[in-house]
């Protein structure tokens, strides 16, 4: 049964003021009579104000019973699964990481099922589907009939270390599944067994019905975890981590980093229950690229273990080559040798500039120059053209700047209006290409990606702009750096279920699971060049001689088991629960007759002589 | 409300009536006549002449026709006491208009009937014993002073018809008509305190005085009931439908009463006050107290 009105039930409140109603109105009023002892043949024996109250408490239940009726009617129920069998049923159960939360002889995802197989059995569907939810959804039981094998499948099914899966995604194995002519309406209901709500839970009209799993548990997790190379130093690391107790009492925590499997730092914690603590501090540097940041739990044992270690992995330093071209700038170069080792050859201008000087360096950078085309290259350019792709003509007064892309990787942190330009140059483009700052009519920056070239020019002189003395400025060239070099950036942190890019490696390399185990390399189609992670930590991709890891972590929503279940779906979306468009048997109509039954029998408990003449008079 | 307390067409009307009784009471001179011979203008019988008796009273006429002294007897008239026993007792308090208001009322009715024919009429006020009223006499100025003390009158203490009857009966008054104005609720009873009465010579008169409630009460779903003479009971609780066993109950009890009465040769009349006071004393008293 489920109800299209459940916001009614807070109607229920108004059993305070019926049970208020019925002491008050059980104090029978007070009548003076003249002789008391011709009464008593007629009356019943005397009893105390407070036996008087309690001597009908039933007439009380019958007033609840029919103010529960009268509520449960409002919220306008509708048999729609435990009575009558048939119709589709889809099932989905959370595989994600937080469903392998230990109780004391079963976990979470072991309640699931059971529940699950008990709600299969009562509801007899004629058709359904099971689906198992986390980052990649898996469809367990295709649309069958057979509910046995389903049950077999469902029994067979194990979680998952991924995250929580996306409501969009169910939704669309859903429509395939419901038939030829996808129809979400044909589903009589969609039972989500689930301790947590997809973040994008917008579910529209569909029939789903959450059924909500979970429980607080003891549990501690090291929710972030971060190092980075001081740019100022050549060696050490600051180092960030967060520690969550997400347990009902306060608990010591030993924190301990290591690094390439060697303790680093040890500490311990005191957590309050439900804190929050961010543990930052700096690392002395042993040139080391495989960070684990462990909080184990001293007083008991954790729940949920998974989200105890959390990985970083830093790529290994490298010294960045550079080619410079044209006028030299300290600003500019102090610049690069901030965010990067920097190895800067200097030439004058580009005359006799040849395919094995590019091939050499890993950035060109050109200044106040003119350079030819080339075949391939990472430019940074200042007020220097490019054959064919950005060339520069004369100088005009510059106007205020216009952002034109604001969301481009380029622009991340750059705030343009603390920029002022006095002169830009006119500038030629190549289509391909991206302006993303424009002084009136005149291109200021460009940005042009092909498979060969990658170019950054601005357009106007470092001379005759107050860009260098920027805070911006700095960042500005980092962006360009990250933009122009990916390679050099350290490996971006993934999500279990998450896929690690192997693309453009060729057919010789080997990838490594956490354990260390080589993983053999499906072909499927379309997901070529793409590897799903499947437990947390460091994935290894070796080609020839080098190595490059991966760390790969728990979703950080996965380490809040039990506290964060069904939280508020987003704005605009429906209710968690919805019962479906069509409804076979409304029983509003059966509950508020029984309702109103029920008020004349409590009219009657309360006054039986209303069904009994009273007589003549006497005299 | 004049200073009688009785409208004057009413006290009008009253003037057509008299009292009956059914016994001879020996009083002062009065406009009664009385077994006893007397010196009234009505002659009553003759009697042989004994040696004493007054020789102006000798029918001569009669000595020359039959040779033998006869005197003339005349009637005597006197006075009859009349007693108004009245309940100011707390039940008596109840009913719109209150019972003690109607009973009052009743009894100024009876007062000015008594002291028009030259009777002596007193007001014994009672609850749970006999309180100080208005001593018997005659006259106008006792009217007033009976119509004063009723206009006062209170209700106030818990019934006792046994006790306050008999002590009335244990005061040494002469022998009258003893009008006992009262709701007649009394859980002790009554049948001692009129006995006393019957057997100290008066003759009796019970006016029972009922309001509506007292056999109609409306009780509208639960109800707690408290005596209005024992207030220090615990309230006892009745339903709707008690109503009608307390009304066969009622019946009961005034039927015993009517029953004792006619056994004991005592009037009894109900009085309802939801009855104008003129339709009940003409219609509904004349014949059982008045002619």
């Amino acid at each position: 049964m489920s109800f299209l009105a459940p916001g009614m039930f807070w109607l229920l409140s108004f059993a305070a003021l019926v049970i208020f109603l019925y002491f008050l109105r059980r104090r029978a009023p007070l009548q003076t009579v003249s002789a008391l002892f011709l009464w008593r043949a007629s009356t019943e024996r005397p009893r105390s104000a407070l036996s008087l109250l309690w001597a009908k408490i039933g007439l009380l239940l019958i007033q609840l019973l029919v103010l529960a009726l009268i509520v449960t009617g409002l919220a306008n129920p509708a048999l729609t699964s435990v009575a009558f069998g048939g119709g589709v049923i889809a099932v989905i159960i959370d595989g994600s990481a937080s469903m392998q939360t230990r109780y004391d002889h079963h976990t979470r995802y072991s309640e699931a099922l059971a529940q699950a197989e008990d709600y299969l059995r009562r509801t007899r569907p004629a058709q359904l589907t099971i689906i198992q939810a986390q980052a990649h959804n898996r469809l367990l039981v295709p649309m069958t009939s057979d509910i046995t094998l389903a049950l077999q499948r469902l029994r067979e099914s194990r979680p998952t270390l991924q995250g929580d899966a996306s409501a969009r995604d169910l939704i669309e194995i859903l429509r395939h599944q419901s038939g030829p002519q996808p129809d979400l309406r044909e589903y009589r209901e969609i039972a989500f067994f689930t301790d947590q709500m997809p973040s994008d839970a917008v579910w529209g009209n569909l029939p789903v019905r959450v059924i909500a799993l979970g429980k607080p548990v003891q549990n501690v997790a090291v929710r972030g975890f971060a190092l980075r190379r001081q740019p100022n130093r050549d060696l050490g690391y600051s180092v960030w981590t967060e520690i969550v107790n997400y347990s009902e009492a306060d608990a010591p925590i030993q924190l301990e980093i290591r690094g390439d499997d060697e303790p680093l730092h040890t500490v311990t914690l005191a957590l309050k229950s439900k804190e929050a603590r961010v543990y930052a501090f700096d690392l002395e540097s042993t040139e080391r690229t495989r960070f684990v940041a462990k909080a184990t739990l001293l007083n008991g044992s954790d729940a949920f273990p998974y989200d105890n270690e959390r990985y970083f992995a830093l790529g290994p330093r490298t010294v960045l080559h550079v080619l410079w071209i044209g006028d030299e700038n300290t600003f500019l170069e102090r610049a690069l040798l901030a965010n990067a080792r920097v190895r800067i050859a200097y030439k004058k201008s580009s005359q006799g500039l040849t395919p094995d000087d590019l091939s050499a360096v890993d950035l060109v950078v050109a200044n106040n120059t003119n350079m030819p085309l080339v075949s391939s290259a990472q430019i940074l350019m200042f007020n220097s053209s490019i054959s064919g792709l950005f060339e520069i003509h004369g100088r005009e007064p510059a106007q205020a700047l216009r952002v034109l892309q604001s969301d481009h990787a380029l622009l991340r942190l750059i705030e343009t209006s603390h920029i002022r330009l006095t002169h830009v140059r006119q500038a030629t483009v190549a289509k391909p290409g991206a302006i993303l700052w424009a002084s009136g009519a005149q291109p200021a920056l460009y940005a042009l990606e092909t498979p060969e070239i990658k170019l950054i020019a601005f357009a106007f002189s470092l001379q005759e702009s107050n860009l260098v003395l920027t805070v911006d400025f700095p960042i500005l060239i980092r962006n360009s750096l990250t933009w122009l070099l990916p390679h050099l950036e350290p490996p971006t942190p993934k999500e279990v279920g998450q896929a690690l890019p192997l693309a453009g490696l060729g057919e010789r390399f080997e990838v490594r699971d956490p354990k260390g185990q080589p993983i053999a390399m499906a072909r499927a189609p379309g997901r070529e060049g793409l590897l799903q992670t499947e437990e947390p930590g460091f994935y290894r991709v070796r080609v020839g001689e080098s190595a490059r890891d991966w760390a790969v972590n728990l979703a950080p929503g996965e380490s809040e088991p039990g506290t964060q279940a069904l939280r508020e779906p987003a704005v605009g979306s429906s209710a968690p629960a919805r019962a479906p468009a069509q409804l076979p048997f409304p029983l509003w109509r059966f509950l508020l007759l029984a309702a109103l039954l029920g008020l004349i029998w409590e009219l009657f408990v309360y006054d039986r002589s209303l069904f009994q003449p009273i007589g003549g008079k006497p005299v | 409300m004049n200073s009688l307390w009785l409208d004057e067409d009413f006290l009008k009307k009253l003037a057509n009536l008299k009292f009956i009784t059914r016994r001879h009471f020996y009083g002062h001179l009065g406009g009664w006549s009385s077994p006893r011979a007397g010196v009234s203008l009505e002659f009553a019988e003759y009697r042989e002449y004994h040696p004493g008796d007054d020789f102006r009273y000798v029918d001569w006429n009669l000595y020359g026709r039959l040779d033998k002294l006869f005197v003339k007897v005349f009637a005597r008239e006197e006075d009859i006491p009349i007693y108004l026993l009245l309940d100011t007792s707390h039940s008596m308090s109840l009913g719109q208009p209150s019972k003690l208001e109607y009973a009052a009322r009743l009894a100024a009715a009876l007062s000015y009937l008594g002291i028009k024919d030259l009777n002596r009429v007193g007001i014994f006020p009672f609850a749970r014993n006999l309180a100080t009223g208005v001593p018997p006499r005659g006259g106008n100025a006792q009217l007033f002073a009976i119509f004063n003390f009723l206009r006062a009158a209170t209700p106030g203490g818990e019934t006792s018809l046994n006790g306050a009857l008999e002590s009335f009966a244990q005061l040494r008054l002469e022998s009258g008509l003893a009008i006992l104005i009262s709701d007649m609720l009394s859980e002790a009873g009554y049948a001692e305190g009129l006995s006393q009465l019957l057997y100290k010579g008066y003759e009796v008169a019970v006016l029972q005085v009922l309001a509506v409630d007292d056999w109609d009460p409306e009780i509208l779903g639960e109800a707690r009931l408290q005596d209005a003479e024992l207030t220090g009971q615990s309230p006892l609780q009745v339903s709707r439908s008690a109503a009608r066993l307390y009304q066969q109950e009622v019946r009961r009890y005034v039927g015993a009463l009517r029953e004792f009465c006619q056994s004991h040769r005592v009037e009894h009349a109900l009085v309802s006050t939801a009855r104008p006071l003129e339709q009940v004393i003409f219609q509904e008293l004349r014949g059982v107290l008045f002619r």
